[in-house]
C-alpha cells in the first residue's frame, strides 16, 4: 500500500513538471524574518470641556466607526439601585432624542445600515456606533442629540425594568453563567461594590430621577474618550468633531476610587441544579493589580497553565484525562482593584472530584516544581510570533489605547509589556508561581446536582451558597 | 441574530451565520468590483478548490480549510461520527505528535480491536466477567498506547509561530478548519495542513470521546436551549438525517471506533469534497505554486456518497414539549426548500423583515410595542441548506407571559403580512441591512475566508455572495405574500416549547 502511495505522488510530480519541488515537512521549511507590522498613527485632541479624541484613518473600506468610552459605571450606582446602569443604557437607546424618539430613530439608522449601542461594565460604559462614510456627517449629531439631551419617559423606564427583570428571572438557567458569577461575589463579598447584583426589589426602587442623576454624574465631558477610525480625513473631520462634541458640559470628572478587598480564603461552596449530569467547577483566590511589576512573569505564567491548546490544564485535564470539554484560567489583575485567579471546567457528576484533585496537582505542581525553561520559550514564542495579530487593524489599536487611556496608563503601556515579557525567564516565572499561587487558600464553588456529588466529602465539608 | 441572548448555540448547530448577502439598491454603498478582483478562484486536477483574495495591509493571513461533510452524511448508529473526526484532526500525523509512529500504529489496531471485542460482549449482555476483563484489557493497551504519544504538538507548532483562532467547527452540512498565520509562515500551513489531511493518526481516540461526550454534557444536556433545539430538530424530520444532533447520541458516540472514524475519513475526505480559502497578504501565484507542490499530490477519491432519503411532506401540525430546571423557551419552524430553489432567496429577505435589526417587525412588534418577549429571532435554512430545511422563530418570553401568548403574537404578525403583504421599504430596508452585514464581514481576513470557502463549496461559486443580490433586487412584496401563503400554513408547522419543570402543575397556558 505504502508503495503504491509513493508511486503515485512520483507520478504526480513528474505530471506536473516540477522538478524535485515536493511536499516538505514542517521542520524542512525556513521562513522570511516576519514583516513589521505598520503602526498606524493615532492623532489626539484635547477640548476644553474635557473631551478628548482619538483618531485614526482607516481607508480600506466605505466605514467610521466611533467607540466613546465614558468614565462610570456599576460602581457608582448606590445600593439598593442594583441595575440602574442597566436601566440608563436602555433608556438612552430606547428614548433616542427629541427629533428621533426611539422608534423613528431606529428607522433613521437602519435605513443607512447604521448600528448604534450602549452598554456599561464596572468603571465606564462603552458607545458604539458604526455608520457607512456617506452617512457620518448626518447620524453623528443625532447620536450626539442621544446623548447630551436624551428623552427619559416612565413609558420606556417601564419596557426597561421589565427587560432587566425578565433577564433577573433567567440568570440562574445556566450552570455556567451562574457559576462565574458566583464565584466573583464569594472572592469579592456578595453585598460588596463588585458583588451586588440588581433584584426585582432593587428595580422597583429605581425611579426616574435615579436615572437622570446617573445620566448627568456620567454623561460630561470630562468623563468622555471618543475614539473614531475609519475613512475619513482628520483634518477635515476634527473640526466638525469638535463642533458636535461642544454641547457637552466640562462637569466632574470621575475618580476611580474603590474599597478594599477583604477575600475569604479556603471557602467551599455548592449551588444545586437539581439533575444535571455534568458540574461547573470553579477554584480560585483574589488576583492582583495591572500594575504590579510582576505583570509581565504573571502573563507568561497564564500562557503556561492556560494558553490556548498548549497551555498544562488543557493539556492534561481536556487532552490526556479526557475530565473536560471545556477547561480554562486565569491569573486576573485589575488597574484600580485586585483581580481574581481561577480555574473553571465542566466535568461530569461523577469525576468532580477527580477533576478538583487533577486541578489542585497542576497548581502545586507549577507551584512548588516551576516550569521549564523550553515551556517559557514555547509561551513567550506564542506571545511574540502572535503580536503581528494585536497590531492587525486599526481598530484594534484604537481600542487598546482607549482602554490604556480610561485607566490613566501611558500609551507605551503594551510596548513595556512585550519588552518585559522578552526578558523573562523560567527562573522569575518559578518566583511568581511560588509567591501568587496560594494552593491551600483556593475557595472552590461547584455548581451541580448535590444529591449526585457526594464523594466531594472527601475534600470537605461544602456549604450551600444560595441564588438571589 | 443580533438580539438574541447569545444563549442560543448556533455556533456549533449552523456553525457560523454563513448565509450573508447584500443587496444593492439606491447608492452603492460596497465597493463590490473592487472586492472581486481580488479573488482569484481555481482547481487542481484532483478537484480540490482554492479561493483566495489578496488583502490588507497588515502582514497575516487567514486559512479555511471547508469539507463538505457533516451530520447530514451519518447514518443510524454512527451519529456524531463527523465532529469526531473534527476532533480527531488535532491529534498529529504520522511525524507530528508521536514518540515512536511504528510500535504506536500496532498498538492502536489492537487498542481498536480490544474496543471492538469489549463492545460486542456489553451489547450482546451475557457474561458480564468476560466483559469486565475485556474492558481491563481495552484500558491497559489504551494506556500503552498514550505513552507513545506526544500531547497536541500539532497544535504547539501552530501556537509557538504565532497562529491564532485555531480551532474547527462541525455543522449539519460541513465541517471548517480555521487559522490564521502571521504572512511569513503560509508555507507552514500548506505544509501542516497537507500532513493532517494526508497522513492523520487518530490517536488518544477513546480519551477524546470522552471530551467529546462532556461537549455533550455542556452543549446538550445541561443546556435548556441545546436541549430544546435538539428534540425540536429531532421531530421536524421523520426520515431525513438532518434530524441527527450533529454532537451525535451519546450511545453512538461510545460505540465509534477508530476504524468507523477512518473509513469515514476516507469516504469524504476526498480533494474533490475539500475547498481551501485563503485571504490576507499573500500572492495569488504563489499560494497557487504551493497548493500545487503540496495538494497536487493528493490523489482524487471516489465521489461521496448522495444522502438518498427525502423528507415525506408533513401533513399535520407537530409539537414536542421539554422540561427543565430552567424558564420558559419556544421554538416554531415551517418546511422550507433549501439553496437553490427559487423560494430560498425570498425566505432570506423575509427573515430580514421579521427579525434583521430593531425596527423588523417581530422586535418592534413584540419586543417594543406588545412587550411578550425579551428577545426573538428568525432563521432560515435550519439546520442546513444543502436539502429542505426549516424556516425557524426563536423567542424567550418576559417574565410572567405565557408561550400561548407569545405563539399568537407571532401568528398575529403573519397573518398581517399574509393580508396585506409587506411595503416595498421593508424590503429595501431589510437589503440595505443585510449589505452592511456583509461590508463589515469584510473587514476580517478570517470571516472572508469562511464566505468565500462557503458560498464556493455550498452555492457552487464564491460569486454567489455578490451574484445573489441582483436575485434579491427583484424580489417584490407579492413574493414575500406568496411563500407565506405557500409555507407558512398550520400543517407544515413544528412547535418545540420548553417549559420549567417546577412550575409544570401549575402551568396551564403551557
Amino acid at each position: 500500500m505504502k508503495r503504491i502511495l509513493v508511486m503515485i505522488v512520483l507520478c504526480t510530480v513528474i505530471g506536473c513538471g516540477f522538478s524535485g519541488a515536493g511536499p516538505k515537512k514542517y521542520t524542512e521549511l525556513e521562513f522570511k524574518k516576519q514583516i513589521p507590522w505598520p503602526r498606524y498613527k493615532i492623532s489626539t485632541t484635547y477640548m476644553e470641556n474635557g473631551v478628548r479624541f482619538f483618531l485614526i484613518e482607516d481607508h480600506e473600506l466605505p466605514l467610521i466607526k466611533v467607540d466613546i468610552e465614558v468614565k462610570g459605571g456599576r460602581f457608582l450606582v448606590p445600593k439598593g439601585k442594583e441595575g440602574l446602569e442597566y436601566i440608563l443604557a436602555q433608556m438612552l437607546r430606547l428614548g433616542g432624542c427629541d427629533k428621533y424618539p426611539g422608534d423613528r430613530l431606529d428607522l433613521f439608522l437602519e435605513d443607512r445600515a447604521a448600528e448604534f449601542s450602549i452598554d456599561f461594565d464596572f468603571i465606564n460604559g462603552s458607545i458604539e456606533v458604526d455608520t457607512l462614510k456617506n452617512d457620518f456627517t448626518t447620524i453623528m449629531p443625532v447620536i450626539i442629540d442621544v446623548l447630551s439631551s436624551p428623552i427619559f419617559t416612565r413609558d420606556k423606564l417601564e419596557l426597561a425594568k421589565q427587560r432587566l427583570k425578565t433577564i433577573i428571572s433567567r440568570r440562574n438557567d445556566r450552570q455556567d453563567e451562574v457559576g462565574i458569577r458566583e464565584f466573583k461575589r464569594l472572592i469579592y463579598g456578595r453585598d460588596s461594590i463588585y458583588g451586588r447584583i440588581p433584584t426585582y426589589e432593587s428595580v422597583d426602587n429605581i425611579t426616574l430621577k435615579d436615572v437622570g442623576w446617573l445620566y448627568k454624574r456620567i454623561f460630561v465631558g470630562s468623563n468622555l474618550l471618543v475614539g473614531v477610525v475609519g475613512d475619513f480625513n482628520t483634518r477635515e473631520i476634527e473640526p466638525v468633531l469638535k463642533k458636535w462634541f461642544s454641547v457637552f458640559n466640562k462637569g466632574e470628572e470621575i475618580r476611580f476610587k474603590f474599597p478594599k478587598v477583604t477575600s475569604p480564603q479556603g471557602k467551599r461552596y455548592i449551588i444545586d441544579t437539581q439533575d444535571t449530569n455534568q458540574a461547573f467547577v470553579v477554584l480560585g483566590h483574589l488576583g492582583d493589580y495591572r500594575l504590579n511589576p510582576d505583570f509581565a512573569a504573571l502573563q507568561v505564567m497564564n500562557l503556561i497553565l492556560s494558553g490556548g491548546f498548549s497551555g498544562r490544564l488543557f493539556e492534561n485535564i481536556r487532552t490526556q484525562m479526557g475530565l473536560a470539554y471545556s477547561v480554562f484560567g486565569n491569573f486576573g489583575c485589575k488597574r484600580f482593584y485586585p483581580g481574581v485567579f481561577f480555574v473553571a471546567l465542566k466535568t461530569k457528576n461523577q469525576s468532580v472530584y477527580q477533576a478538583i484533585v487533577a486541578v489542585k496537582k497542576q497548581l502545586k505542581d507549577l507551584k512548588y516544581n516551576g516550569c521549564t525553561e523550553k515551556e517559557v520559550e514555547d509561551a513567550k514564542d506564542q506571545f511574540l510570533n502572535s503580536l503581528v495579530f494585536r497590531y492587525d487593524s486599526p481598530k484594534k489599536v484604537l481600542e487598546r489605547r482607549l482602554y490604556y487611556e480610561l485607566r490613566d496608563m501611558p500609551d507605551d503601556s503594551f510596548d513595556k509589556l512585550i519588552n518585559e515579557i522578552r526578558n523573562i525567564h523560567a527562573k522569575d516565572v518559578d518566583r511568581v508561581a511560588k509567591k501568587y499561587l496560594n494552593v491551600q487558600g483556593l475557595d472552590i464553588l461547584v455548581v451541580g446536582d448535590k444529591s449526585k456529588l457526594d464523594e466531594l466529602n472527601k475534600i470537605g465539608k461544602f456549604d450551600n451558597w444560595h441564588l438571589d | 441574530m443580533k438580539y438574541m441572548l447569545g444563549l442560543f448555540v448556533l455556533i456549533f448547530f449552523v456553525a457560523f451565520n454563513l448565509n450573508v448577502y447584500a443587496k444593492s439598491q439606491g447608492q452603492e454603498f460596497i465597493p463590490m468590483k473592487q472586492i472581486q478582483d481580488k479573488v482569484h478562484s481555481f482547481k487542481l486536477e484532483n478537484g480540490m478548490r482554492f479561493v483566495v483574495m489578496e488583502r490588507g495591509d497588515s502582514p497575516v493571513v487567514s486559512f479555511v480549510t471547508f469539507v463538505k461533510v457533516g451530520s447530514v452524511d451519518e447514518v443510524t448508529g454512527h451519529t456524531g461520527i463527523a465532529h469526531i473526526l473534527e476532533h480527531m484532526a488535532f491529534k498529529g500525523t504520522k511525524d507530528i505528535g508521536t514518540k515512536d509512529y511504528k510500535k504506536e500504529k500496532s498498538l492502536l489496531k489492537q487498542v481498536d480491536q480490544a474496543y471492538r471485542e469489549f463492545l460486542y460482549c456489553k451489547y450482546s449482555g451475557t457474561d458480564k466477567s468476560r466483559c469486565q476483563s475485556l474492558e481491563n484489557r481495552f484500558h491497559k493497551l489504551l494506556t500503552e498506547a498514550n505513552s507513545l504519544v506526544i500531547p497536541n504538538e500539532f497544535s504547539k507548532i501552530i501556537e509557538k509561530n504565532g497562529g491564532e483562532d485555531l480551532n474547527a467547527a462541525t455543522s449539519t452540512d460541513y465541517t471548517i478548519y480555521h487559522v490564521s498565520l502571521p504572512a511569513n509562515k503560509v508555507e507552514l500551513w500548506f505544509s501542516l495542513e497537507y500532513d493532517r489531511l494526508t497522513n492523520p493518526v487518530f490517536r488518544e481516540f477513546y480519551t477524546e470521546k470522552e471530551v467529546i461526550r462532556e461537549e455533550r454534557r455542556m452543549r446538550v444536556d445541561t443546556s435548556p436551549m441545546g436541549k430544546l433545539l435538539e428534540r425540536f430538530r429531532s421531530i421536524c424530520f421523520l426520515a431525513h438525517p438532518y434530524s441527527h444532533p450533529t454532537i451525535g447520541w451519546d450511545s453512538d458516540i461510545r460505540a465509534t471506533t477508530i476504524s468507523d472514524v477512518k473509513r469515514f475519513y476516507k469516504t469524504y475526505y476526498v480533494p474533490q469534497n475539500i475547498t481551501i480559502a485563503i485571504v490576507g497578504d499573500v500572492d495569488f501565484k504563489e499560494i497557487k505554486r504551493l497548493a500545487l507542490t503540496y495538494f497536487g499530490h493528493m490523489k482524487k477519491g471516489k465521489n461521496p456518497p448522495i444522502v438518498w432519503t427525502i423528507e415525506p411532506p408533513q401533513d399535520s401540525k407537530r409539537d414536542i414539549t421539554v422540561f427543565a430546571n430552567a424558564q420558559p423557551m419556544y421554538i416554531r419552524g415551517y418546511h422550507v426548500p433549501g439553496y437553490g430553489s427559487k423560494d430560498f432567496l425570498v425566505l432570506e429577505v423575509l427573515e430580514t423583515i421579521l427579525s434583521g435589526g430593531r425596527s423588523s417587525r417581530l422586535y418592534k412588534d413584540l419586543v417594543l410595542e406588545k412587550r411578550v418577549a425579551l428577545s426573538i429571532a428568525a432563521f432560515n435554512g435550519y439546520p442546513g441548506v444543502r436539502y429542505p430545511c426549516i424556516f425557524g422563530i426563536y423567542a424567550i418570553p418576559n417574565k410572567g407571559v405565557s408561550l400561548n401568548t407569545l405563539s399568537q403574537a407571532i401568528d398575529m404578525e403573519f397573518e398581517k403580512i399574509e393580508k396585506k403583504g409587506v411595503q416595498e421599504e421593508e424590503i429595501e430596508r431589510a437589503c440595505t441591512l443585510e449589505k452592511g452585514e456583509l461590508l463589515r464581514e469584510l473587514e476580517s481576513n478570517l470571516g472572508m475566508a469562511r464566505e468565500l470557502a462557503y458560498a464556493q463549496a455550498i452555492y457552487g461559486d464564491w460569486k454567489r455572495i455578490f451574484l445573489d443580490i441582483d436575485e434579491m433586487e427583484k424580489i417584490s412584496p407579492k413574493d414575500i405574500q406568496l411563500v407565506i401563503k405557500k409555507y407558512f400554513i398550520n400543517s407544515n408547522m413544528i412547535e418545540a416549547r420548553l417549559l420549567n419543570k417546577h412550575e409544570k402543575e401549575n402551568n396551564t397556558g403551557n
